[in-house]
């Protein structure tokens, strides 16, 4: 019976939610309003844990702009509600004019268009629109989100964008500040055909499911094998034992290889080469055409990111260690924690080797 | 919800320097010519640019983007009407670039249309409320008019693709895109009362409008029919008929310098469109005999001569015979009709 009604509840999820305009625009869009009738303080109502997704739109020099539409801003249509309760969220009177007032850019890397004006530092603003007005003046509008990385198109990258929106010469206060994460890469949903079982489109998301597990367990198992192989150094150092032999097997198994290939690096971008593939040969031209070759190298390299984030929660100091070892020359023979930027410092853990 | 109500009152126009070019923002609002299937089809005025304003200038060339419009879907408690009903749930939609103008593109998603055939999800219905990138890339300095047009597409069986329709992108507000041109005869839907609708399985149809408001096409400008040919469209809940009436099968009604309008024949097809003190239409088909296994539902008589669009929508009074036929007297002109693509 449980499970009965678990399906039922899966199949209303996918065929039927969100029904109706209404309840679409809640989902994607942000809703501006106020914490009081009539005045208070603006504020947005909006998931913002959400990641702005953002795609591939061109490059300029050796930078990559990425953009998305998503989310727009809105306002109440009197049917929202204060989280947790019935009481509806304030419509504003005619009139009020809303404009957005970016705070933070993350380093240059962020920016945001709209009504044509493009908001790149901090302290630029924009008017989004004025409440009852007619369109194009009223309050229903999509930026243009935008991600500038210094990279090639195909690079994965993420940053912050936060903004504040306010009301002058009203009786509005402006809201707190507000941050969203723009990122390049997350995947578009599979587009299956409507005529048919799309065999191909199933295949490339499981594909897709398929190639970044092996993905991310190979990258996990190789940062694995040489943390854990410097945790034997520091547990000789700590029983005062002899912890030569340990070094340089924790030198052999994070930096050491034969070859290029054969190296911790090397392995973990041949991982990441065949995911690639894998992936192309699902999703690409020849097969669904479900993904193009920037959005899937860009996923690939979430991938990588989240599976480094993963070690660096693991263990404790892991960006530093892997600074204890270079690369080699022909792989660029720069300090090793430089080859996984994932591998984030944890507050607290001192800089440099201990 | 105002929005939605501004955009069946008519779009808030503003009118911007000297030409006043009219610049849309209003959403295009995505649904189907019938309850379960029919033509996928958009509420939207296409007439009016979209502009397009700078993002950078790099390189020689400078990039201009809009997000406005955007697809909605139509709202089945204060939008659907006769003819345009939402999409079913589960159907998948597409956009289809046609034809595009050299520099201009269309970003969606990930995907940029930017070459006739070229292609992307728009959404699966109902779950349709998207903004895309209209885009232009033109040399520094350049400023026009550039053409973007679409269609919606669909693989699901039920749903035929909408007609392309046509936008117009402008990197200056002062710009007037040649559609808006003074020159060019008005075009739009003329919304023409019924009189009479049968619809046999044996038959084919026959209808005949009441007198109305309007006027004929002008004899040799672009929407004589006799130049530019026509079509008859008609439809209801559970088929679709298109008609094409090519020019070669019209002739014009009354003495040159005086048209009065025009007469289609050829086959077993006739279609009179005249103008007298007012504006009347019939046409037979007797080829046109849908299944009348179970009642149709409310139907429509799409009759487009060049960018002429006359409308007629038999709802209210009719009578139906299960497996034979279906009459229907004395129908008021269609609240609205799409403007013709």
């Amino acid at each position: 019976m449980r499970r009965k009604l678990a399906c039922a509840v899966l199949a209303a999820l996918l065929t039927h939610a969100p029904a109706g305009r209404a309840l679409a625009h809640h989902v994607v869009d942000f809703i501006v309003t106020s914490n009081a009738e009539g005045g208070g303080q603006l504020l947005v109502s909006y998931d913002f844990r959400s990641v702005v997704p953002v795609s591939f739109n061109f490059a300029l020099g050796d930078a990559s702009v990425y953009s998305g539409t998503n989310p727009g801003f809105d306002t109440a249509d009197g049917d929202e509600f204060f989280p947790g309760t019935t009481v509806p969220y304030p419509i504003f009177p005619p009139g009020v004019p809303i404009h957005v007032v970016l705070v933070d850019n993350d380093g240059g890397r962020t920016a945001m268009k709209i009504n044509g004006q493009t908001l790149v530092n901090p302290g630029d603003a924009g008017l989004v629109g004025v409440s009852g007005a007619s369109p194009p003046g009223d309050l229903h509008r999509h930026p243009e989100w935008q991600l500038l990385l210094t990279s090639p198109p195909g690079t994965f990258g993420e940053a912050r964008i936060a903004f504040r929106v306010m009301a002058p010469a009203s009786s509005y206060g402006e809201s707190v500040t507000y941050a969203l994460v723009l990122s390049n890469g997350h995947l578009p949903p599979p587009e299956y055909a409507g005529d048919r079982l799309d065999r191909e489109s199933l295949r490339c998301q499981a594909g897709v499911g398929k190639s970044i597990e092996v993905l991310v367990r190979s990258i996990y198992a190789e940062l694995r094998g040489c943390l854990d192989a410097v945790q034997l150094v520091r547990a000789a150092d700590a029983a005062r034992l002899d912890s030569s032999r340990a070094l340089a097997r924790a030198e052999a198994r994070c930096a050491g290889g034969r070859t290029d290939a054969a190296t911790m690096i090397g392995r973990v971008q041949r991982a990441e080469a065949k995911a690639r593939a894998a992936i192309t040969r699902r999703c690409g031209p020849g097969a669904s055409k479900d993904l193009d070759d920037h959005a899937i190298a860009q996923h690939v390299g979430l991938a990588r990111c989240r599976a480094e984030g993963i070690v660096a929660a693991s263990y404790f100091r892991a960006r530093t260690y892997l600074r204890l070892f270079t690369a080699r020359d022909s792989q660029g023979g720069r300090p090793l924690h430089e080859y996984f930027p994932c591998v984030v410092q944890t507050a607290g853990e001192e800089e440099g080797p201990s | 919800m105002s929005r939605r109500l501004t955009v069946a009152l008519g779009a808030w126009i503003v009118l911007l320097g000297r030409a006043h070019a009219v610049i849309l923002d209003v959403d295009m609002v995505v649904g189907a010519s019938g309850r379960t299937g029919g033509t996928l089809r958009i509420v939207h005025d296409f007439s009016r640019p979209i502009l397009v304003t700078p993002i950078i200038a790099a390189g020689g060339v400078t990039r201009y983007t809009s997000t406005q419009p955007g697809f909605d879907a139509v709202d089945p408690l204060t939008e659907a009407e006769p003819g345009f009903q939402p999409v079913q749930a589960g159907t998948p939609i597409r956009v289809e670039v046609t034809a595009v103008d050299a520099g201009a593109s269309f970003k969606l998603g990930s995907v940029v249309l930017d070459a006739p055939g070229a292609a992307a999800a728009l959404a699966t219905a109902p779950n349709l409320h998207v903004h895309g990138e209209w885009r232009l890339l033109l040399p520094d300095g350049v400023v026009g008019a550039y053409s973007i047009a679409f269609r919606l597409t669909t693989t699901s069986p039920a749903y035929t693709a909408s007609p392309p329709y046509v936008f117009t992108l402008v990197n200056a507000p002062d710009v007037v895109p040649p559609t808006t041109t003074t020159t060019l005869p008005a075009t739009g839907a003329v919304l023409v009362p019924g009189r009479r609708l049968a619809l046999s399985a044996r038959k084919g149809l026959a209808v005949a409008s009441a007198a109305a408001e309007g006027d004929v096409p002008v004899a040799g400008g672009p929407d004589d029919p006799a130049v530019a040919g026509g079509s008859l469209e008609v439809r209801a809940d559970t088929f679709d008929a298109t008609l094409e009436l090519p020019a070669t099968g019209w002739r014009r009604l009354g003495r040159a310098g005086a048209v009065r309008g025009y007469r289609y024949a050829s086959g077993p097809h006739r279609v009179v469109l005249k103008r007298g003190r007012r504006l009347a239409l019939a046409a037979r088909a007797p080829d046109v005999a849908p299944s009348l296994d179970t009642d149709p539902g409310p139907v429509e008589v799409i009759l487009d001569v060049g960018a002429r669009r006359y409308c007629l929508y038999f709802g209210g009074a009719r009578r139906f015979t299960a497996g034979r036929r279906l009459r229907a007297v004395d129908a008021p002109p269609p609240p609205t009709c799409e403007e013709p693509s």
